[in-house]
């Protein structure tokens, strides 16, 4: 796989229709490509989140304090 | 006039503080359609705490130590009486707020006044104050520019001198932001710090509270009378009150002070850097520091931010998409489809990065740092460059602040100088709890005459 085919969006128009029907949210038809462009944002920077090398000692950043 | 100069005239008897308040109501009227800073003003409250201070300071009983300062808030406070609009539509219908937030609470018990609420980024989401609703807030210094945002009302208002005191929220750099492109000073505390109880929440890992002012000692003065834990507010729990007004002539001696380098070099504009290095050289500064991971601090706090926003409006998103502001309603709903794996993989890269910045504090004290990549945008331009890189303007305005408050480090954001007529921030950064840090270098800056609030011209 090219560099450039790792950096492709995975998220299209048919994944935010499905995910947005599971979330029980009907993404008006306007907004649809705005939505898709920000998801595929979201998606380059949740990328540089995701291979950030944690280990199983890192643990999330919120503690709860009952 | 500064907050600490009208106190003490009022508390010496020299100023009625209903005179002064029945004066700044008439300057806003006056003035703000050219800015549209405000959205509600609070005149009848306003000139009843007013007569109720004169009639303190003529009986001889201490009026506080913000006696008749007139402040206003960003309109996602509670006000009593008034839907916390939050820069929506969509809260007009929210039954009015019975109760004032905790930080008007505590500003009026110090005798301070509140005249109004302020102009925002719908819902705190956004970095301009080009509201849709309200419409935009604009710059001072240029109405053809925006003032920053979110908390965009709360800047512009301080630069336009309509008030010396208001608050604002930050997320992302929604006080640091406005701060550098209105030319006045901001304080994003730590993480908890000053309570947001009776504030619109946006993002809970994220949201802190905070003043914005003229000068370093109204600032300080508006910081120290809003600290202390409260209930309503499940990260506000340091009970200890450090205040940092007394120590603000201090000077610097002994403090390990550097100017960030990588991550914040490379996302400015050379002549923002300059004017950071400027103010550097002004504090005797040699020193270079990375702070490690800030790419990734900042990624992991956009994930959140996102995921945190969109869950919280969902149920409204499935409803009324239509009455969200059109500048944010796609972010919204793209937020609420992200995978949890990406949201909590966010929150451990938080915590990994966090304990990367704690180590280089291990070294170092406070870190200077450019507030915005560049000056303000115009009303309406959706792009901008920085160092020859286009890129969206809105997001990114916040590139250089989200890395900072991703680990909820104290900040203030100082007026450093202008570039093209128009105001440039500068961070100082301290490790947490360390706010006090801030204000001596922030302090011996304006001493020094390397950062100044600078009133736009009307």
């Amino acid at each position: 796989m090219s560099h450039e085919q790792d950096n492709a969006p995975r998220i299209d128009e048919a994944w935010a229709v499905q995910t947005a029907a599971l979330a029980g949210l009907d993404i008006p038809r306007a907004r649809l490509a705005g939505v898709v462009a920000t998801l595929q944002r979201i998606e380059q920077l949740a990328r540089c989140v995701n291979e950030t090398p944690l280990s199983a000692a890192d643990d999330p950043a919120p503690v709860w304090k009952p | 006039m500064n907050a600490v100069s009208i106190a003490a005239d009022v508390r010496r008897g020299k100023q009625l503080a209903s005179t002064l308040i029945a004066r700044t109501f008439a300057d806003i009227k006056a003035r703000d359609a050219r800015y549209n800073s405000f959205v509600d003003l609070t005149e009848t409250r306003a000139l009843s705490q007013a007569q109720r201070i004169d009639t303190a300071v003529a009986a001889g009983r201490d009026p506080g130590p913000l006696a008749g300062v007139p402040f206003a808030v960003k309109n996602l406070f509670d006000v009593t009486g008034l839907p916390t609009l939050a820069g929506s539509k969509i809260n007009r219908d929210l039954p009015v707020a019975r109760r004032d937030a905790t930080l008007i609470e505590r500003l009026e018990a110090a005798g301070a006044v509140l005249v109004g609420t302020l102009n925002m980024d719908e819902y705190a989401y956004g970095f301009s104050t080009e509201n849709t609703h309200y419409g935009p807030t604009r710059n001072p210094h240029n109405t053809e520019h925006v003032a920053g945002g979110s908390s965009g009302g709360s800047a512009a208002a301080i630069a336009a001198g309509l008030v010396p005191l208001t608050l604002g929220s930050d997320t992302n750099g929604s006080i640091r932001v406005p701060s550098s492109f209105c030319g006045v000073w901001g304080l994003k505390p730590t993480y908890g710090r000053l309570s947001r109880g009776g504030s619109f929440p946006f993002v809970a890992s994220l949201d802190h509270v905070g003043p914005f002012a003229g000068s370093v000692a109204d600032l300080a003065a508006a910081y120290d009378a809003m600290q202390g834990a409260d209930t309503l507010d499940a990260a506000c729990t340091r009970e200890t009150i450090d205040a940092v007004s007394p120590d603000l002539e201090r000077g610097i001696e002994g403090l390990r002070i550097a100017q960030a380098n990588g991550y914040f070099e490379a996302n400015a504009e050379p002549a923002v850097v300059a004017q950071v290095k400027q103010a550097a050289d002004a504090l005797g500064v040699t020193r270079t520091v990375e702070i490690p991971e800030a790419a990734r601090g900042r990624a992991a706090a956009f994930v959140i931010t996102a995921s945190e926003g969109g869950q919280l409006h969902l149920p409204n998103l499935k409803t009324r998409a239509h009455d969200f502001d059109p500048v944010i309603v796609d972010r919204l709903l793209a937020g609420a489809l992200l995978p949890a794996a990406w949201y909590l993989q966010a929150q451990r890269v938080r915590r990994w990065y966090w304990n990367k910045v704690m180590q280089l504090f291990e070294t170092v004290d406070v870190i200077l740092a450019p507030a915005t990549p560049r000056p303000a945008q115009r009303i309406g331009q959706e792009t901008f460059t920085i160092r020859g890189t286009e890129m969206l303007a809105r997001p990114n305005a916040g590139l250089l602040t989200q890395p900072i408050s991703s680990i909820g480090l104290p900040v203030i954001a100082a007026p450093v100088g202008m570039i093209d007529g128009l105001p440039i921030g500068m961070q100082i950064i301290a490790a947490p709890w360390r706010e006090d840090l801030c204000f001596r270098v922030a302090r011996e800056l304006e001493k020094r005459g390397a950062a100044a609030f600078v009133p736009a011209k009307h």
